[in-house]
């Protein structure tokens, strides 16, 4: 298995346990709150972890046009994204928006593929698919839950 | 007795509803167009954390003009009124720690793969906080003959794409 599978895989953990953890700040502090100071935190933790690694002074030997893109990036994945998901959550309630937002792999392979040049072979394609379909068993489920 | 007529939703609820997909599939394009950028940036102009700290420094800085009121009215609260307390903390905290973990994976792993191959893998994320929840959050969430199927069937893509790359 490649290393960066292995990665993809601890982002998946890291990403399923940070939803699960903000869920139990959020039962006190407000959704917008935590966002807010989880972006600061995320970026305290980060800029700890290449101070150890490589040091800081990284972050100033970039060309100009990788601030500005990674300022698009910050745009697009913090208001573009989870300031419109909350939005549109509460407009159109959990249940419409967690399997809409559930199709973002989908989509990055089509970006992938259609302006990156990507071409992943079949199984690869294949294994997306069935993962979405999979997630969309789950979270449509509303037998499962319990308690909101 | 007769059933009662069911009601329909009214114009503006489903407008509302309306707004609400489109402002989601807004979301999951801006996402997707996030982690696109990204791809590009990996590996050829920074490392994957680096990428993941600029991204979260910026997105601190938009998302905080958008949303200052309610930081300046949550640390304005007196420790005797707000309802949040250090183990409300301890969870925010936690909560960072693996964002950042899986950002800085994410962004590391683009490095080494293609967009098409990470992404799919990282969208097993709501099976992994669903198992979390059996755990930490008892009597919230069980398991149902669905969502086994559906953990079959991620674990099987996950694994596919994993044996494809």
């Amino acid at each position: 298995m490649s290393m960066g599978i292995l990665l993809a895989l601890l982002a998946t953990l890291g990403w399923g346990a940070s939803d699960v953890f903000a869920r139990k700040a959020m039962r006190r502090i407000s959704p917008r709150a935590v966002t807010v100071a989880m972006a600061g935190l995320i970026a305290v933790f980060l800029a700890f972890a290449i101070a150890v690694t490589d040091g800081l002074g990284v972050l100033l030997q970039l060309p100009w046009y990788a601030y500005v893109l990674t300022a698009l990036m910050g745009f697009l994945a913090y208001v573009g994204g989870q300031y419109m998901y909350l939005l549109g959550m509460q407009r159109a309630g959990l249940a419409i928006a967690a399997p809409i937002l559930s199709t973002v792999p989908l989509v990055s392979v089509f970006l992938a593929v259609a302006l990156g040049g990507e071409r992943p072979n079949a199984p690869t394609v294949a294994g997306a698919i069935i993962i979405v379909a999979g997630i969309l068993l789950v979270i449509t489920d509303r037998n499962r839950v319990l308690r909101e | 007795m007769r059933p009662s007529p069911v009601t329909p939703p009214s114009p503006s609820q489903g407008q509302r509803t309306l707004a609400g997909i489109l402002l989601t599939f807004l979301a999951v394009l801006s996402l997707a167009s996030a982690f696109f950028i990204a791809n590009e940036l990996a590996g050829t102009v920074a490392g994957g954390m680096t990428i993941a700290l600029l991204e979260a420094a910026f997105g601190v800085v938009f998302i905080s003009g958008l949303w200052l009121g309610s930081l300046a009215k949550l640390a304005g609260q007196s420790r005797s009124k707000r309802s949040w307390n250090t183990t409300d903390l301890g969870w925010l905290i936690l909560a960072a720690v693996g964002a950042a973990a899986a950002m800085g994976g994410f962004y590391s792993a683009l490095v080494h793969e293609d967009l098409s191959v990470v992404s799919p893998i990282t969208g097993a994320t709501p099976l992994v906080s669903f198992l979390l929840i059996l755990v930490l959050l008892r009597g919230q969430e069980r398991l149902t003959p669905r969502v086994i199927l559906g953990g079959i069937l991620v674990v099987t893509g996950v694994v596919l794409v994993g044996l494809a790359n």
